[in-house]
């Protein structure tokens, strides 16, 4: 690996060129203070003013809808699989959401190969942003472990004034890099001033979470009365908000939609999401998490206990989105320190 | 169900839902190859008694309108409940707060005896509903997949999430974090939230979900400045049939 230097005046050549070749999804602004991934004309990240996405990245890689297969029944039956990716550059992603999507590459690879998402991933390049600084109040990267990140990218950049310290991770970001951008060979005071400042970030990244990440499976299997769901259950209003923000989480509900000759139509999926009454409602009717309390109980294993013991990783990756996005401000930290304190309190006892 | 013979009624209501079928412009000429639309007053002249699925449009706000719908119900196999007058009882119910007497004067002044009304109610209370197509008014898409629901005889896709699920998908802002007042998060989907899109709060046409947290809600409401009964009142603009689940 071969490190560059981009001037900023040049990141918008480099983001410019790219979409000769890419669809170049960037950040922007939406309205004050509120940014989404689009297709921008323009390099138009707001960079020491971002805060995370409305929603995640994965929307490049797993839609909110998607087709599946197309199927008809007459004359007789034919079905057809629906795949559909593109060569797509995701621009200006930070570490939290480069782990985010690094977990869906794992999740969607296992057991059975996901190919709407596995195609998809297979034509992105995710160009990474670091972070020096705390993005916002609800960041809390450093407690679960990422905001390090040292794969699930093609290039890497870091901003150290007037320039972009850049690293590649992929041949094909190398590629790209060479192709289309304008860069100086970075020498070793920029290195040195690179690595320094990102030790330097390191007290800035408090730890909130007041245990290490890796105790947190055994904290919330032994969470399973904790009084704490019991005050969530009269809070949550059950919107589904945390689950549709959160980059991992990767729930769906699939259906058909008929067309109206009533013989062909199209198998589709949609995101779906734990906190909702009917996501556990079986085919007999019969709700297996009829309440709120169990259903955001349930959410909060999925990232702290269920996938984190099967994966050995957490599935938070410290966003803050669900937190910044709950109606009736649900924290996610407090909840987890909530259960920390509770558990501890009983081990005394 | 080969071809089925469809009617269209309009009980107390502004017939608006009934006119977004007819913008199902694109889709009206396929539609009639599957069904028989044997009356529809704002489309044809043609009226016919005999009929399999009956499209009801309206609430239920007087005594006479409760002989006519029980008479809808008899004939017909299949009755749809189209749009939040039918569905929920709608605007229609705001009346409900107040003496009938009080309300026939204000409305009909002079004239008042001549004509009697009772407690708006959703068709539901007075006969069996089959299918429900929500919302003030309904949305297109939706009466598509119901009567296709209907010509298969299967369940259509009706979502028991709140609106916030569309809305938080389409990437919109939340209108609490702007101080506007929004019913999405106890109010049933469907309409791809289309109120919150363009920055208005959800009135709650679609009707509640089916277990609203409703003290959370309020709690909701009253922390963005609106007093109790400011707050029921929200909730009472589309949902006055149920009343007693707001205080």
């Amino acid at each position: 690996m071969k490190d560059v230097l981009i001037k900023k005046k040049e990141i918008g050549l480099f983001y410019k060129n790219l979409k000769e070749e890419f669809t170049v999804y960037g950040v922007k602004q939406k309205e004050k203070g509120f940014y989404v991934f689009d297709e921008t004309d323009e390099f138009s990240d707001p960079l020491e003013e971002y805060k995370p996405t409305i929603l995640p990245p994965k929307k490049f890689l797993f839609p909110q809808q998607e087709t599946l297969l197309r199927f008809n029944t007459q004359p007789h039956p034919d079905i057809k699989p629906v795949i559909g990716s593109k060569k797509q550059v995701l621009f200006g992603v930070r570490p939290c959401d480069i782990h985010g999507i690094r977990l869906l590459d794992k999740i969607f690879n296992a057991d059975h190969e996901d190919k709407n998402y596995t195609q998809k991933r297979a034509m992105t390049i995710i160009v990474g942003i670091d972070c020096l600084e705390p993005c916002y109040e609800h960041a809390h990267c450093a407690s679960v472990g990422y905001l390090e990140v040292d794969d699930g990218y093609d290039i890497m950049m870091t901003d150290i004034g007037d320039t972009f310290y850049t690293s590649w991770k992929t041949p094909q970001g190398e590629e790209i890099i060479r192709k289309y951008a304008k860069f100086l060979e970075a020498k070793n005071e920029d290195t040195d001033k690179f690595l320094r400042m990102k030790s330097e970030r390191q007290d800035r990244f408090e730890n909130k979470i007041k245990t290490n990440v890796s105790n947190l499976p055994l904290f919330f299997k032994n969470a399973d009365n904790d009084p704490v769901w019991d005050e969530l259950n009269d809070r949550c209003l059950g919107c589904g908000r945390c689950n549709i923000v959160c980059p991992t989480c990767y729930c769906f509900d699939v259906y058909d939609c008929m067309e109206l000759n009533l013989a062909s139509g199209e198998r589709c999926r949609q995101w779906d999401a734990c906190t909702l009454k009917d996501f556990a409602v079986v085919s007999t009717g019969e709700n297996f998490r009829p309440s709120r309390g169990q259903r955001l109980r349930h959410r909060f294993n999925r990232k702290f206990n269920y996938l984190m013991t099967k994966y050995n990783a957490s599935f938070c990756v410290g966003c803050g989105r669900c937190t910044r996005s709950c109606p009736v401000n649900i924290d996610l930290v407090e909840t987890v320190n909530a259960v920390i304190k509770n558990n501890r309190i009983h081990e005394k006892q | 169900m080969s071809r089925p013979r469809v009617a269209f009624f309009s009980f107390s209501s502004c017939e608006g839902c009934q006119l977004v079928v007819l913008t199902i412009e694109e889709q009206l000429l396929e539609l009639v190859t599957l069904i028989d639309i044997v009356s529809f007053r704002e489309a044809m002249s043609e009226k016919s008694n005999d009929y399999d699925i009956a499209i009801v449009e309206g609430s239920i706000t007087r005594d006479s309108e409760i002989e006519r719908i029980k008479t809808i119900r008899d004939t017909a196999k299949v009755v749809v409940a189209l749009g939040a007058c039918a569905t929920i009882g709608g605007i229609n119910c705001l009346k409900n707060q107040f003496e009938m007497k009080k309300v026939q004067n204000i409305v009909y002044g002079k004239m008042a005896d001549t004509f009697d009304t009772i407690p708006a109610r959703p068709i539901e209370s007075v006969i069996k509903v089959d299918y429900w197509i929500h919302g003030c008014p309904i949305d297109r898409d939706e009466f598509i997949e119901v009567t296709k629901a209907i010509l298969l005889e299967k369940k259509p896709r009706i979502p028991d999430y709140p609106v916030c699920v569309e809305c938080q998908m389409k990437e919109n802002v939340c209108l609490f974090e702007k101080g506007i007042v929004c019913m999405g998060p106890i109010t049933r989907a469907g309409c791809k939230a289309i109120c919150p899109t363009y920055t208005d709060g959800c009135v709650g046409c679609r009707g509640l979900i089916d277990d609203p947290n409703l003290s959370s809600h309020k709690n909701l409401l009253s922390e963005h400045g609106l007093t109790v009964k400011e707050a029921i009142s929200q909730y009472m603009l589309f949902g006055g049939n149920s009343k007693e689940k707001f205080e």
